[in-house]
């Protein structure tokens, strides 16, 4: 019975690693697919991790936690189907027919080979699909492409307009603000200095600024003086203000306390 | 396990040399008897029910004896009476055993008893035991009884009642031979080789120790919850089924099923023993609503819908 015991951990062990390699790999191709979408849409790409740890919990608990490993060898190997998982529901009964069947489904499992279980089309497909959305992004990035109809639909719509947290700036560049009302800079698309404002405008995938887009800078003179109540005044020391006579008589006083 | 089947396929091959074809009829007569339970035979007259019930008897080396019911046949006639008994110039009163005290009673044409002396049987049947007077007889084991039941003649019949019938563990129907085995048969009956010297196949301790064996065989918890779903899905099916199957029902198709398997060398019960079992566990224990009836469907028909929805 400990044997028996032994070789359906060992079951589920193995089995368990395949499928977690399989959902990992599931879970990685949702989170590149989403990212590609996210950067095309001009969304935080970060937010790709939702779908795939969705898609990592939802299959963690079919094929994980509530699968049947019994059924998925028993599947593969007809031979020994409706035996292993009677002999596992048994594992604590102690009989000869129990025992029997033990033996047997130890000497079935011999036949049984790991490898079986890797669905290697699948999880080639997988690993191609990943690569290749690994490429979608970086030629993504690289051209920087971005779709911008969504956008222009979000800033004319009544319900996110609202929040206005993406804004056209033109027809091709789109700058973000992100958290405007908390900004102790102000608006990051607006600066100022003195009483002139400066548009800055910044990329928003490569983070660098176009100067070719941005013009020739122009000069400009500083004329203002300074008024004239502003002047330069030291700084004064305390100074106490004692008549000799009563310094005379303090001095006195403390004299004669000295010789008594 | 392989030398139960071994050992069942030459019972089989003994009961043939008097049985032709009925394969399934012995098959189900012997799981009723590993299940240490009782069995109802359903068919036409001459289809050979009582003589595959005194062959497997014969084969089994076993004590057989044969109940034929008529309507005034009384209880004490079968479970026995007491009678005076002189011996020495003294009167005693002696229990003279009726027929029911053997290994395989064959109750024939039951449904011809009156309800009354059915209750007697069904009784001994339930309890394995007499009682007479206030005396309590044990019934020798293994006990088993194949009771008979003519479907064609009503007239003088008392069906029995559904909650009579329950107590047999499987219904049985007798059908017809096919043109090849009926062959044999006349070819058999109508030559000078027609009786075969049969050889003693199992005793009572080899069938009570396959009892024994019967309950041991494992059973996998999804097949477990099928045949809990089947017989849920009995009672829930009323636009098919009046009367659903009783727990009854769930402990006799786990019990035939696992007999099945170990019939067939196998020692783990599989989805095909519990389909298989499921018609003769349940057919006497549902009674079709009448718009089954209206839609012409037998309870084998609705047997059949239940097990392809319950998968």
């Amino acid at each position: 019975m400990k044997n028996f015991i032994k070789v359906i951990r060992q079951i589920e062990f193995t089995l368990d690693n395949i499928i977690l390699f399989n959902i990992f790999l599931t879970s990685i191709v949702v989170f590149l697919f989403f990212t590609a979408l996210l950067g095309l849409f001009n969304n935080n790409v970060l937010y790709a991790f939702v779908p795939a740890s969705l898609t990592f919990v939802v299959e963690f608990f079919l094929k994980i936690i509530n699968a049947n490993k019994e059924k998925i060898v028993e599947k593969k190997y007809d031979h020994i189907n409706e035996k292993l998982r009677t002999a596992k529901d048994n594992v604590n009964l102690e009989n000869p027919v129990v025992e029997e069947l033990q033996r047997e489904v130890i000497e079935d499992l011999k036949e049984v080979r790991v490898s079986s279980f890797y669905l290697e089309r699948r999880a080639s497909f997988k690993i191609i699909s990943a690569v290749m959305l690994c490429f979608i992004i970086l030629g993504l990035s690289m051209v920087n492409a971005k779709i911008i109809g969504l956008n222009l639909y979000i800033n004319n719509n009544p319900v996110f307009a609202q929040n206005n947290t993406i804004k056209i700036f033109s027809n091709k560049v789109i700058v973000a603000d992100l958290n405007q009302s908390n900004d102790i800079y102000g608006n990051e698309d607006l600066a100022k200095l003195g009483n002139i404002e400066l548009g800055i405008r910044v990329k928003p995938a490569a983070y660098e600024v176009d100067v070719r887009e941005e013009g020739e800078v122009k000069e400009k003179a500083f004329d203002e003086t300074f008024p004239s109540e502003v002047y330069v005044e030291s700084a004064s020391a305390y100074e106490e203000n004692i008549p000799v006579d009563q310094q005379e008589l303090v001095k006195n006083y403390f004299k004669k306390i000295a010789e008594s | 396990m392989r030398n139960y089947k071994e050992a069942f396929e030459s019972l089989y091959k003994e009961v043939g040399k008097v049985i032709i074809g009925q394969k399934e009829l012995i098959e189900q007569i012997m799981i009723s008897m590993i299940c240490d339970s009782h069995a109802l035979l359903e068919g036409y007259p001459g289809l050979a029910k009582t003589l595959a019930v005194k062959t497997i008897a014969e084969v089994m080396e076993l004590k057989y004896s044969r109940i034929q019911n008529t309507p005034d046949l009384m209880p004490s006639d079968i479970t026995g009476t007491y009678i005076i008994e002189e011996s020495g110039g003294k009167r005693n009163f002696r229990f003279q055993q009726g027929p029911i005290f053997a290994n395989i009673i064959l109750a024939d044409e039951i449904n011809r008893a009156t309800p009354k002396t059915q209750s007697a049987l069904l009784e001994s049947m339930q309890e394995k035991q007499v009682t007479a007077g206030n005396q309590t007889f044990k019934l020798d084991l293994p006990f088993f009884v194949l009771a008979t039941q003519n479907p064609i003649e009503q007239e003088g019949t008392y069906p029995l009642p559904e909650a009579q019938s329950d107590r047999f563990l499987l219904k049985i129907k007798v059908g017809y031979p096919t043109i090849e085995e009926e062959e044999q048969i006349v070819d058999r009956y109508t030559s000078e080789y027609g009786q075969q010297k049969l050889k003693k196949m199992l005793n009572k301790d080899h069938l009570i120790a396959l009892q024994m064996h019967t309950k041991q065989v494992p059973i996998a918890n999804d097949l477990k919850k099928r045949v809990l779903r089947i017989i849920n899905v009995t009672r829930a099916s009323k636009d098919l089924i009046q009367y659903g199957a009783s727990p009854r029902a769930s402990i006799g198709l786990i019990l035939a099923s696992k007999a099945r398997a170990l019939i067939n060398g196998r020692n783990h019960v599989s989805t095909e023993d519990i389909n298989d079992m499921a018609f003769p566990v349940l057919r006497h224990r549902i009674l079709l609503s009448f718009e089954a009836e209206r839609r012409g469907m037998t309870t084998d028909d609705v047997i059949k819908e239940i097990l392809a929805k319950v998968k």
